[in-house]
């Protein structure tokens, strides 16, 4: 027996690989339709949304990179999806290089579905080097276009389109959606525009590894709303009343979680069970001698 | 530098195969080290820096020349452009002193902006005074339990993690049971943050197989 143990606790790390595969792979040719919680963060997300008035302009902070394609896709569409049929117009910008470029190919059927006008329902202000964060953010405070140097991320003058002639300054924006999965983020957002009283509201779609991070600044009321990974994704998918993929990935997500619980209680269980055959085994040793 | 959608449309499946062969590539590190997967690591490098020097050069330096310095007469930005270039210095022994001038200037800056503004300050007030709650809550005039409960939890986790980081008083940290019940309080945070970052790894994994299983193989 205390072989079998001890193969069981140093398993080939392969195996768990190999099975972590299977739990992902397999909800994905048959679905599992597992629940959908709202979590009271998701709720007032979504409420917030919900209090602006037609043609309000959210700004969307697309702080995102193609490896979290799985948890800020979903979210990206929900969030056009909503703002579009709102009528409420969109600014995206991000300091991720990729950030704007992603927002905008995730958004395109989106955007052709509702007609939306570029220049006039939204504009796509385009990436800025992270370094300059803090001296573009207070620029930006008082003169979006000046901060951009006049160029949106197809490097066309911003102020020939329509939108700037009310997207002047960070004061003229309703909302700030802001995704995140580390730095630039809500703490750069919420020092360079919030601490200095030009958009008090904002709201953020958090990767799963950043929720700890942003969660107590939800609770101390400068987010007011708050999307925390897929599972938060997924939530938003369910108040919108249009299914997506987060909603689709819960149950591969709910499979793995439940491998590690499963692996982690297995591993536990044979070392004590290991540990106490040893022991056993040292005192008959002793006994005997 | 744009391009347009007709040219991407053409090019999808043979951008797809590529990404799909890249994607395995990466994931065979899980099987054993090997050249495939360090062609593939090194692609990955390459490709996301030059990426950043496209984007760089098109939406910041570009602009800053064309509309700042040209369109506006702001030429005395070249100043910046020439503080810039001079951090290339670096790597040449003789001439290294001339990068520790934009790199002081850089951090003046940003100690000045972030220290003499309530940009840094004014987060942290309102964290402080979230952290101040009543340990008695009252719901529409009756006694509110799990509001109330919550709230103690919140109050006393805060302050035993605090107590663990407080030299002042040595005999009050090393009172029995105290710094054991700081340290727990502190595992269960690091717990949730550790079932977070698996949840975001899941998450991306999941990006991938939905990419190999969806766009390229069209099984589901």
């Amino acid at each position: 027996m205390r072989e079998n143990v001890r193969k069981l606790l140093y398993m080939d790390k392969r195996i768990v690989y190999l099975l972590m595969a299977l739990a992902i792979a397999i909800p994905m040719f048959m679905p599992l339709g597992l629940p959908v919680r709202i979590p009271k963060s998701a709720q007032d997300f979504y409420d917030e949304i919900e209090k602006l008035n037609e043609r309000d302009i959210v700004w969307i902070a697309a702080e995102i990179n193609p490896a979290n394609q799985a948890e800020f896709e979903p979210a990206i569409k929900a969030i056009f999806r909503h703002c579009l049929s709102k009528n409420l117009r969109i600014a995206v910008a991000a300091f991720y290089p990729q950030g704007a470029n992603l927002a905008a190919t995730w958004s395109a059927d989106l955007v052709a579905e509702f007609g939306a006008v570029y220049g006039v329902d939204y504009i796509n202000l385009g990436p800025r080097p992270s370094t300059s964060q803090d001296s573009i953010m207070d620029n930006a405070r008082r003169d979006i276009i000046d901060a951009y140097s006049d160029r949106d991320n197809y490097g066309n003058p911003l102020s020939s389109y329509q939108i700037m002639a009310d997207l002047q300054k960070a004061s003229d924006v309703s909302l700030a959606v802001i995704f995140t999965q580390g730095s630039p983020g809500c703490a750069e957002y919420i020092a360079n525009w919030q601490s200095t009283g030009d958009l008090m509201h904002m709201i953020t779609v958090a990767a799963a590894v950043q929720i700890p991070v942003e969660n107590p600044r939800y609770q101390a009321g400068m987010l007011q709303g708050m999307l925390g990974g897929m599972t938060g994704g997924a939530a938003y998918e369910k108040l919108i009343g249009h299914l997506g993929s987060a909603t689709k990935g819960l149950d591969s997500q709910g499979l793995g979680h439940l491998l590690i619980v499963v692996l982690l209680i297995v591993g536990n269980a044979c070392y004590f069970i290991l540990k106490n055959l040893d022991e056993k085994a040292k005192t008959e040793a002793g006994g005997r001698s | 530098m744009n391009v347009s959608p007709e040219f991407i449309e053409a090019f999808r499946p043979l951008g797809v195969w590529i990404a799909a062969a890249l994607t395995l590539g990466i994931y065979s590190i899980l099987w054993k080290e090997n050249y495939y997967y360090r062609v593939c690591e090194h692609i990955f490098v390459g490709a996301t820096s030059a990426y950043l020097v496209v984007t760089s050069y098109a939406n910041t330096i570009k602009p800053a020349i064309e509309v700042d310095m040209i369109e506006k007469g702001m030429w005395w930005q070249i100043i910046a452009i020439a503080l810039g270039c001079m951090i290339y210095f670096q790597p040449f022994a003789q001439f290294r002193w001339l990068s520790r001038f934009p790199i002081a200037l850089w951090i003046g800056f940003n100690a000045g902006f972030a220290g003499l503004t309530m940009r840094t300050i004014m987060p942290m007030i309102v964290s402080v005074r979230a952290t101040m709650l009543p340990l008695v809550v009252f719901t529409n005039g009756t006694f509110d339990l799990l509001r109330s409960f919550n709230n103690t939890v919140f109050v006393l986790s805060t302050t035993m993690t605090l107590l663990y980081f407080f030299f002042s008083f040595e005999k009050l940290a090393s009172a029995p049971g105290v710094l054991k019940v700081c340290r727990w309080v502190m595992m269960l945070s690091f717990g949730v943050g550790f079932g977070n970052t698996v949840m975001n790894r899941i998450t991306l994994v999941m990006g991938r197989f939905s990419f190999l299983f969806s766009d390229w193989l069209g099984l589901i």
